[in-house]
């Protein structure tokens, strides 16, 4: 148990899972010093029943939830601003307002276009705030619908609807901005 | 059926987040048989859920903290341990 020897010895596994998270490197090593300062202030209560990574991993998740309400409540303010589905629908036909596009780039390449990850991200910000922190939560970071509600403090039904308006928003802003103009 | 594909859109965001009951499974493939529309925009959702899958598996293998980084942690942890002496 020697605190100096942590970063040598997990710094890269604990950067690797905020990377995973958090996907900007200025905040991931932000995240992975928070954590080792606070395991260091916290050594004592390391119970040694799991092994130290273990433990570090532990405090870096709480770090990162903590990180994810602070996000949250900077954002409750831009909730009125929530898009309105049914502007992607006619209101007398219920059918498409302008229709969805069939995108023909496989995952695999799409994955390894910057220029396409480039578009995605932007238009992502572009959503209402709560929208675009539920999906990238879900689609950039992979957790599960499970764990958002519990971070958000949503319910399952809530989550449900911003995430499908967050997949409406950003169809219409890739369609229009990407596989629109692959198309022509 | 009005707002069918409004439904239908919500069912195919859904699948991605619940099981579908049997039901709603049957009426989203029934719908795609007459809407290209939302035919389309399943598979999209399908698509971009994979292609952000496969990205996150990407950036979680071979990184590591970079030197200027980890020397900036490697002070804060030595101004840390100073004062707690």
């Amino acid at each position: 148990m020697n605190p100096e020897t942590w970063l040598t010895e997990y710094g890269d596994i604990l950067y690797r899972f905020a990377m995973q998270r958090a996907q900007d490197t200025e905040l991931a090593a932000d995240l992975v010093q928070d954590t080792l300062l606070a395991a260091w202030k916290s050594k004592d209560s390391f119970s040694g029943n799991s092994s130290v990574s273990t433990w570090l991993i532990g405090i870096l998740k709480h770090k990162w939830i903590d990180y994810l309400r602070k996000e949250i409540r900077q954002r409750e303010h831009a909730e009125l601003a929530d898009g309105d589905p049914t502007a992607w629908f006619d209101g007398e036909s219920g059918k498409w307002n302008d229709q969805p596009l069939q995108w023909h780039d496989n995952p695999e390449s799409l994955c390894q276009n910057e220029q396409f990850m480039q578009v995605l991200k932007l238009c992502t910000v572009g959503l209402p705030a709560k929208q675009q922190l539920v999906f990238e939560m879900r689609e950039f970071q992979g957790l599960d619908s499970e764990e958002i509600c519990k971070v958000c403090d949503v319910s399952a039904t809530n989550l449900h609807v911003l995430l499908h308006r967050a997949r409406l928003g950003l169809r219409g802003c890739l369609d229009k901005n990407w596989f629109g103009g692959e198309a022509k | 059926m009005k707002h069918a594909c409004e439904k239908i859109s919500q069912l195919a965001s859904d699948q991605l987040e619940r099981k579908l009951s049997f039901s709603e499974r049957l009426s989203m493939q029934f719908h795609f048989l007459m809407c290209g529309a939302c035919k389309h925009y399943h598979q999209n959702l399908l698509k971009l859920h994979e292609t952000l899958n496969i990205k996150r598996k990407e950036i979680s293998k071979d990184i590591s903290l970079p030197e200027e980084k980890r020397s900036r942690i490697q002070q804060s942890l030595q101004e840390l341990s100073k004062h707690s002496e």
